[in-house]
């Protein structure tokens, strides 16, 4: 009978994913799952239902509390990890409990990226990444409202689909991270901004007005916010929603003595420089012998097969990581835009 | 070659006041605050996509977060995991790019800094019209022709009198430690200046000495343990970025800079109880908010008959004494405040020189 300890960080596609596998592969070991989530395995990908009136959180929940229990999961919820100790395999939590694991799967994933010469705006600023943020900029936005997108990003123009199809108004300051993470080739830009635009999209070039200088509150009576470009023009609108793509989120792995450069730096079979952790989905650069560089894999489709993988090999496999997902950009005959990370159902 | 500027030369020739221009693609090699300032002069020379490309990663090299985050919010990137092999040069001879080398990271340096390792048969070029090598300065010989013994970092090497090999000629500052602060420059410079005064007196001029005076009260309260750190005042990015003359940290107001006092610990002051007066009520022990005040049951002694660390204990039966360990105290004042016999006392200790008679 196995008595290993597998404890999983994060609680999203990836770290389901390899909880679900690890029990497979390993019946009667233990496994915690760690997550800084109040709510269970929610689906953020349908988080955009909101604005069809979809408010009730359960209404996303993937995996009920029955789920894991069932499959003598020890879910954590609302528990944040402040370190990782590599070589005596301890995670520190910030309540100052400490947990000692035999394998580690870090799935962390990653948060929206927001420039840094943005920062200071922050606070007016509305971001949808979780269920409690959606529910908010949905409240903040009123019927026929104008929602500012910044950058822009393939979630951003997913959640601009809704809410054009809801009877609101999209405003998108374009910049080098409209189509994240697709890599767009600078001769094609102009026929998928004229795609948006045929969608109902208002783009304004970020660069052809000398960047953002300023986001400030709306005067009373007017709209919620006043954005204002360095050649001195203005936009209004009742939210600004920053879409930049997104950057992992690891901060407490720093100084646990595994390889970081911007994520965890993983071996194609997702083992990090340790031998007891692994990571899985947006927090890891996995190395392409192909490319012969670190890269970052996104959507859906692979960060699940991450998952699946690195639980794979956590019980003994030493399989190499093989992307499962299509990621170009494409216009329909009808002129729409079409990501394949959109196909998320 | 054209389009090519080395680091410092770059700094001090602006510093100046010598006319430079860059390209809008700026590539500065290198991994320390050198590299740093020259990617922010480039921002406000005019660069467009101004990168610092770095061996290892954000995580390993020597420079604060802060500034960090000050160059990237003023539009500066750090790419890392790279090795420069060589230049790439457009027919005229102008640079066009920058061949560099993906990396892994390997072992571990001096300092917590990383060693990383090309891998073969990775290199890549990244374009740019501008590159600033910022890769580590040399102390320079060439304006003496004094033979000095030097180090193994070509650094003058000092006897413990501060002098170089030379009779009469000592150094200071980054001609022996190499590349550094002007902080530590300037203290070198002034610890060195009194060794040369011994050296011409033939003796020491002062000696160091503790001065120890009563403090009437605790100078310190434990809220203060709860201010966050106060952050540095700015000069907006759209001014800062268009003048090479604006200051960027604006400095703090009187009540930010009083609040972020609050948070100094005052390790100068110490907290010391009179086991003679003490009653063993622990009330101190039960209000102090670390593990500071402990019991003591004996100390150890050297083979030689020294004193050596104190042995705690926690069994009443066995206490000898009670200490309040000054490397854990935060001096709250809180055992002070407690202490129904007052045998608490507070004295605050400074490190200061006497004259010595000749």
């Amino acid at each position: 009978m196995s008595t290993r300890h597998h404890v999983v960080i994060g609680s999203g596609v990836a770290g389901n994913q390899a909880a679900e596998t690890l029990r497979q592969r390993d019946p009667d070991s233990r496994i915690t799952m760690i997550t800084i989530s109040r709510l269970p395995f929610f689906n953020r990908y349908d988080l955009p239902r909101v604005f069809y009136g979809a408010r009730d959180w359960r209404r996303f929940i993937i995996y009920p509390a029955e789920y894991y229990r069932e499959n003598r999961i020890n879910l954590r919820r609302a528990t944040r990890v402040v370190s990782v100790d590599s070589a005596s395999q301890i995670i520190k939590l910030e309540h100052k409990e400490s947990i000692r694991f035999d394998s580690l799967l870090v799935a962390s994933g990653a948060g929206a990226y927001l420039p840094e010469d943005l920062s200071e705006f922050r606070p007016l600023m509305h971001g949808f990444g979780a269920y409690r943020e959606a529910v908010t900029v949905a409240e903040a936005l009123p019927k026929a409202g104008h929602a500012i997108m910044l950058g822009g990003d393939t979630i951003g123009l997913d959640l601009a689909r809704t809410l054009l199809d809801t009877g609101h108004r999209v405003t998108l300051v374009a910049g080098p991270y409209t189509f994240w993470p697709h890599e767009v080739a600078e001769k094609d830009r102009p026929k998928f901004i004229e795609a948006l635009t045929k969608m109902g999209i208002v783009v304004v070039e970020q660069q052809e007005r000398g960047g953002i200088a300023s986001i400030e509150t709306g005067a009373k009576g007017l709209a919620a916010r006043k954005l204002t470009f360095h050649d001195g023009s203005e936009l209004a609108g009742d939210v600004v929603m920053p879409f930049y793509g997104v950057m992992p989120s690891l901060d407490f792995m720093l100084g646990s003595g595994v390889d970081i450069e911007r994520g965890l730096l993983v071996s194609p079979n997702l083992r990090t420089t340790n031998e007891n952790i692994y990571a899985a989905g947006d927090v890891c650069q996995i190395w392409t012998d192909k490319e012969h560089k670190y890269c970052f894999y996104h959507g859906w489709k692979n960060v699940r097969a991450m998952g699946e993988l690195a639980a794979k090999n956590i019980t003994g496999a030493d399989e190499p990581w093989v992307p499962t997902q299509d990621e170009t950009l494409r216009l329909t005959k009808e002129g729409k835009i079409e990501s394949p990370f959109w196909e998320y159902q | 070659m054209a389009g090519i500027e080395f680091g410092l030369d770059f700094l001090v020739d602006m510093h100046r006041g010598v006319k430079k221009t860059v390209g809008k693609r700026v590539a500065v090699i290198g991994a320390g605050f050198t590299a740093l300032d020259c990617a922010r002069v480039a921002v406000r020379l005019g660069g467009e996509e101004v990168t610092i490309h770095i061996r290892t990663s954000e995580e390993y090299i020597p420079i604060t977060q802060e500034e960090i985050f000050e160059a990237k919010r003023e539009g500066v990137r750090i790419k890392g995991l790279r090795s420069p092999m060589k230049f790439v040069l457009d027919e005229e001879g102008k640079v066009s790019g920058v061949e560099f080398a993906q990396n892994r990271l390997g072992g571990w340096r001096e300092g917590g800094r990383r060693i990383a390792i090309p891998i073969e048969g990775s290199e890549f070029v990244e374009p740019c019209d501008t590159v600033i090598v910022a890769i580590g300065q040399q102390t320079v010989h060439e304006f003496s022709d004094l033979p000095l013994q030097l180090d193994k970092w070509k650094n003058a090497r000092l006897s413990d009198n501060g002098m170089t090999s030379q009779p009469g000629v000592f150094a200071a500052g980054d001609y022996v430690s190499g590349a550094s602060t002007v902080v530590q420059a300037v203290g070198h410079g002034r610890k060195l200046a009194r060794r040369i005064d011994t050296w011409l007196l033939g003796r020491d001029r002062h000696r160091q000495a503790v001065r120890i005076e009563p403090v009437e009260r605790p100078l310190r309260e434990r809220a203060s343990d709860f201010i966050p750190r106060q952050h540095m005042p700015t000069a907006k990015l759209g001014k800062r970025v268009k003048s090479l003359a604006c200051e960027v940290e604006t400095g703090m107001d009187l009540a930010t800079a009083q609040e972020e006092a609050k948070r100094c610990y005052l390790c100068h002051l110490r907290y010391q109880i009179d086991v003679d007066r003490c009653i063993y009520c622990r009330a101190c022990i039960e209000v102090a908010p670390r593990s500071c005040i402990k019991l003591v049951g004996g100390v150890e002694i050297g083979a030689d008959g020294t004193y050596g660390k104190l042995q705690e204990t926690k069994e009443w039966n066995k206490v000898g004494a009670i200490w309040i360990d000054n490397n854990e105290c935060i001096r709250c004042g809180a055992c002070y405040n407690v202490c129904p016999i007052k045998c608490i006392t507070i004295s605050r200790c400074e490190l200061t020189e006497v004259e010595v008679e000749a």
